[in-house]
């Protein structure tokens, strides 16, 4: 509800503004931004934006190794302060139990510090500002101003999308007018990203909640409907944190890549990264698998590439063995799927050939994977290992067992949130003309908003509940 | 800019305020056509039941209090009104609206361990909008709420939010049995496992005991009898600060406070509590007994 306030009047004054003093009315409202959550934090974002800012400037007054440990000191900060911050905790929490496990009576301390809100996602963001630079693909940005605003940009301060300089620092130099078009695609894009959070995914986030945080006394069948349910409220409730992003971006005339694009109607795991958060895909890919040798190296090392990338995507997202697990199933598949694919080139057994064909075919490619990937989720959702290992052994061997059900009513609505934002994507997908919010006829345009709408008020689950990536 | 796309934003806006006027208008007219359901039900305790003896609190004054025995013994109407995961701020709420409609004889506020303590979701209240949309909140208690319930509350459709479904389908089928309606819901009698892990619980929340001091103040202004008690639980309760609270406010304000935790002289079981919280209909049966004979004679 404050971000409905605060929204408009950002865009409103960066509009009535002359275009040499927006810079900093932006800069100055995701700094307030960014304080909204915790104060004393920007001081992190601080020291990392003037390290990376002086690296950026020196890196094209140096030549040779100086520039290569120019780009390490760079490096090594920002992922210091991300070590410190996110992992130091984890890593002490296992070489205690290391000791304990040996028997000695050594401990290391804890830090107790909270976690800078997206952390994550601004240290990736001015990592990529230095590798470009230093690639010589991005001129340094000697405006600090502009530079700040590149790492703050207050949309996608917190969550992403993970945006690349060359695509972000001259949009902030251009100079940007009242877009009737724009504003309107912007307003549409967040409204839609509400709905999707409100109304979808913060209502099965209830059920999720109540059957993962209790998985003991729940049944394997329950499990399994919480974690299907998991699967859609973590889409709904990232790619609406993104469609917000964007679409407030947009209404001042800004661009933010797409970071979704109808991720569970892929027909394969490599096709659901291309379509799954695809600003930190694409940032592993650009900056760490291509950097390893990507596939133009032996299989065994294109092997390793892929597992490296989906483990540090896996960390990346949390300190807790979880999310290794959940990386390592997805590079595993990955990797899987690779060979499939280099198996099939060849000329071979005619039955596994048929059977592979019959497997591609696309409802069926897209089921599998669908229930490939819902399945990792369980290592995202659970809070632990343990409790892990847990709902995927009741779901294994407790399926045929009763469903704990909310009211009708609940589950009715529940449906309907999964089959709208479903429907929607499969809409986009095959191009059917039914995306209602953009359709060329205005009644239909307006009454499709005013749907949405009433659909926030009536069936929106208020509770000031945060984006999950926040988190990250 | 066009001077279409200011006309297209008004038409919407307007529109909006239409359309919501609109589906409250409906919502407020199925409410008053309810035939049976859980809303229809509570609505009919609010406004029409006009009990002389009211049983405020949560899930425990809800599955604790058999209502039908303190009207056997007492020959005066007698309705519960607990409900499931409340906080007093709900129950004060409640209490005002209730006395919008009638003034009762004797309130009993049943308080649970813990009850003033940790953090308190204030928008449990939201699903009683659609039966308090007669007898709007001030503006501080909806600030409790939240900083912006008031603005939302401008809104027709929100005070019915996410409960749409369950008033619509009240407004069919069979006419609910209104004599029936007591709001005590006794809980089945099986054998479960109870922990007694003792409770010794110092939290403390501010802003939810003010509202256990609005209650007492509202019963003394509307010349009402209040009595305050908490119900027996399995677990032994080694200290707990709302319990402690409560038995000095209640000394302080004259009002009378039973308390049955660690009551070692009813036969409290583990054969009477369905949790370690809540008894079971047996249990609920025997504590309303003995509840009565320290009711005042009416």
């Amino acid at each position: 509800m404050e971000f409905l306030i605060f929204y408009p009047i950002v865009t409103l004054g960066y509009f009535l503004l002359a275009q040499k003093y927006r810079w900093f009315w932006l800069l100055a409202a995701s700094c307030y931004f960014y304080m909204f959550f915790k104060p004393i934090y920007i001081l992190i974002l601080g020291v990392t934006i003037v390290i990376d800012y002086f690296v950026g400037v020196n890196l094209v007054k140096f030549k040779g190794k100086k520039r290569k440990w120019l780009l390490v000191a760079s490096i090594i900060a920002n992922v210091g302060i991300l070590a410190v911050f996110k992992y130091y905790n984890f890593f002490v929490g296992n070489v205690n139990a290391l000791f304990a496990t040996a028997g000695m009576g050594a401990r290391l301390g804890y830090l107790n510090i909270l976690l800078p809100i997206g952390l994550s996602f601004h240290t990736f963001q001015a990592m990529s500002y230095t590798i470009e630079v230093y690639r010589g693909n991005q001129q340094p940005e000697k405006h600090f101003g502009i530079y700040a605003l590149y790492v703050m940009f207050y949309p996608q301060l917190v969550a992403g999308p993970i945006e690349r300089p060359q695509s972000m620092l001259h949009q902030f130099k251009e100079k940007k007018t009242f877009n009737q078009a724009d504003v309107s695609y912007g307003l549409k894009l967040m409204l839609w990203g509400l709905f999707k959070k409100i109304v979808v995914a913060d209502r099965l986030a209830v059920y999720v909640g109540s059957a993962y945080d209790n998985y003991i006394n729940q049944t394997g069948s329950t499990l399994i409907v919480a974690t299907f349910f998991f699967a859609i409220q973590i889409y709904c409730d990232f790619s609406g944190y993104s469609d917000i992003a964007r679409g407030a971006a947009k209404t001042m005339g800004f661009d933010l890549m797409i970071n979704f694009r109808r991720p569970y109607l892929a027909a394969n795991i490599t096709d659901f990264w291309r379509r799954w958060h695809i600003s930190l895909s694409s940032w592993f890919k650009d900056y760490v698998y291509f950097p390893l040798g990507g596939n133009k190296v032996r299989l065994v090392q294109w092997c390793r590439n892929i597992l490296i990338v989906f483990l540090l995507s896996g960390i990346w997202h949390g300190a807790n063995w979880t999310f290794v697990i959940w990386g390592l199933i997805h590079g595993l598949v990955t990797i899987a799927h690779k060979l499939v694919e280099k198996f099939d080139e060849k000329p071979g057994n005619v039955f596994v050939k048929k059977l592979l064909l019959l497997f591609s075919w696309k409802p069926l490619a897209v089921v599998i994977n669908f229930a490939i990937v819902t399945f990792a989720w369980v290592f995202f959702r659970a809070a632990n290992v343990e409790q892990a290992f847990g709902i995927v052994g009741k779901m294994l061997l407790h399926a045929n067992a009763p469903i704990f059900g909310k009211t009708g009513a609940w589950m009715l609505l529940a449906c309907a949130g999964i089959a709208i934002v479903l429907g929607a994507d499969m809409a986009e997908e095959y191009r059917l003309k039914l995306a209602l919010l953009h359709h060329s006829n205005t009644a239909v345009r307006m009454a499709s908003v005013l749907m949405l709408c009433l659909g926030i008020l009536l069936f929106g689950i208020f509770r000031n509940s945060s984006f999950i990536y926040f988190q990250f | 800019m066009k001077l279409t796309f200011i006309w297209r934003v008004v038409f919407l806006v307007a529109g909006l305020i239409l359309a919501d006027r609109m589906v409250g208008w409906v919502m407020h007219s199925a409410i008053q056509r309810q035939r049976n359901g859980v809303y229809y039900e509570f609505k009919y305790k609010v406004t029409q039941a006009k009990a002389a003896i009211v049983v405020l609190g949560s899930s425990r004054a809800n599955h604790h209090y058999n209502v039908n025995l303190i009207e056997e013994a007492t020959h005066e109407k007698a309705m519960n009104y607990g409900q499931d995961g409340t906080s007093v701020f709900t129950h004060y709420i409640l209490l005002k609206t209730l006395l919008h409609w009638h003034k009762p004889k004797l309130v009993v506020l049943d308080i649970k361990p813990g009850d003033f303590g940790g953090t308190q979701n204030f928008n449990e209240v939201a699903p009683l909008y659609p039966i308090i949309d007669e007898v709007a909140m001030d503006g501080d208690d909806l600030n409790m709420v939240s900083p912006f319930e008031k603005i939302k509350l401008y809104s027709q459709c929100y005070r019915y939010n996410n409960q749409v479904l369950e008033i619509l389908g009240s407004t069919r089928g069979k006419p609910a049995d209104t004599s029936a309606i007591t709001g005590y819901s006794a809980l089945p009698v099986k054998s479960v496992v109870l922990d007694n892990l003792t409770i010794n619980d110092s939290s403390f929340n501010s802003s939810i005991y003010k509202y256990f001091k609005q209650i007492i103040l509202l019963c003394k202004q509307a010349n009402i009898r209040l009595i305050v008690c908490t119900s027996p639980c399995y677990r032994p309760v080694v200290f707990d600060r709302t319990i402690a609270v409560v038995e000095t406010e209640c000394k302080i304000s004259g009002v009378e406070y039973i308390n049955y935790l660690n009551n070692t002289l009813l036969p409290f079981d583990a054969g009477m509590f369905k949790d370690e919280m809540h008894l079971n209909t047996k249990g609920a049966d025997a504590f309303t007994q003995d509840f009565i004979k320290r009711l005042p004679p009416f």
